[in-house]
């Protein structure tokens, strides 16, 4: 079975960036992303004031945590196709549309979107992160 | 044999984090997805009776996974991915040394998702972890 989107009514597809869920063939091979800030994936623990300096801007920052991802997709020999999850937690709600569009810039020419949840949170683990986002990813076995 | 695989995609930096970047589970494995647990002891435990001191927090709740893991033939080795909710993120760097306690001398670690929330279900709770957990078959 194929990793797929379950679209409940299809003709609406179009209306939701992310399908309301994505069905996965447990005969696949699954990666558990942990949740990236945009600091550097191999930041010290405990943390370093130096290593958390972020840019405010949430463009900039949603960008430097897909970009992260690309880097351990394309470590494991995944592409943005492969994802089937994302968590997203964010600090202002008020950004969810800006964080969406940079999302889509990621996935774009995939056809592909993963389901994904989106919460809005207190605080992150770096001061001035305004964005974590973890991913599963999956593939069929060879 | 199949195995859960830790990657690293720097050997030479793994030591900076006290989790996995990824963990890779192989095809029909056996997955554990477990509650997330306060410090509440039981399901009947609602005495209100719960110390205010993270690194005890922290210890009943790993203590508490434990029961379940080993109650499914599970260790620490099992575990894949844990979300880590805090509600003071001050509170992270003794919740890390607590987890790696439970690791002793092993070289597994779970990938890890640390987020700051307003409030957990026990008044009093200052942690919660959610567990998932996989077993390699074959």
């Amino acid at each position: 079975m194929p990793i797929a989107q379950i679209h409940p009514e299809p003709a609406r597809r179009n209306d939701v960036q992310f399908p309301p869920a994505v069905s996965v063939d447990s005969n696949d091979v699954f990666f558990w992303m942990s949740g990236a800030t945009a600091i550097p994936l191999y930041h010290m623990h405990p943390h370093i004031d130096e290593e958390c300096v972020l840019p405010d801007d949430i463009r900039e920052q949603t960008r430097r945590i897909l970009n992260t991802f690309d880097e351990v997709l394309r470590f494991n020999g995944l592409g943005w196709k492969d994802v089937v999850k994302f968590s997203q937690f964010l600090t202002d709600m008020r950004e969810y549309d800006t964080v969406q569009e940079v999302i889509a810039d990621f996935f774009a020419g995939t056809d592909w979107a993963p389901a994904s949840t989106t919460v809005g949170i207190n605080a992150l683990s770096a001061p001035g992160a305004r964005l974590e986002i973890d991913v599963v990813a999956a593939k069929p076995a060879n | 044999m199949a195995e859960l695989e830790l990657i690293e995609l720097d050997e030479s930096k793994a030591y900076m984090l006290p989790y996995a970047p990824a963990i890779k589970v192989p095809p029909g494995s056996e997955y554990y997805f477990l509650s997330g647990a306060t410090e509440v002891q039981t399901e009947r435990d609602d005495s209100g009776d719960y110390p205010d001191d993270i690194r005890e927090q922290t210890l009943r709740v790993l203590n508490r996974h434990t029961d379940v893991l080993e109650a499914n033939g599970l260790t620490w080795e099992n575990v894949i991915h844990v979300y880590e909710f805090l509600t003071d993120m001050r509170d992270a760097n003794i919740v890390h040394a607590t987890m790696g306690e439970f690791y002793g001398d092993s070289t597994w670690k779970p990938a890890n998702t640390l987020i700051g929330v307003n409030a957990l279900s026990t008044p009093g709770a200052r942690f919660e972890l959610d567990v998932i957990a996989a077993k390699a078959i074959g």
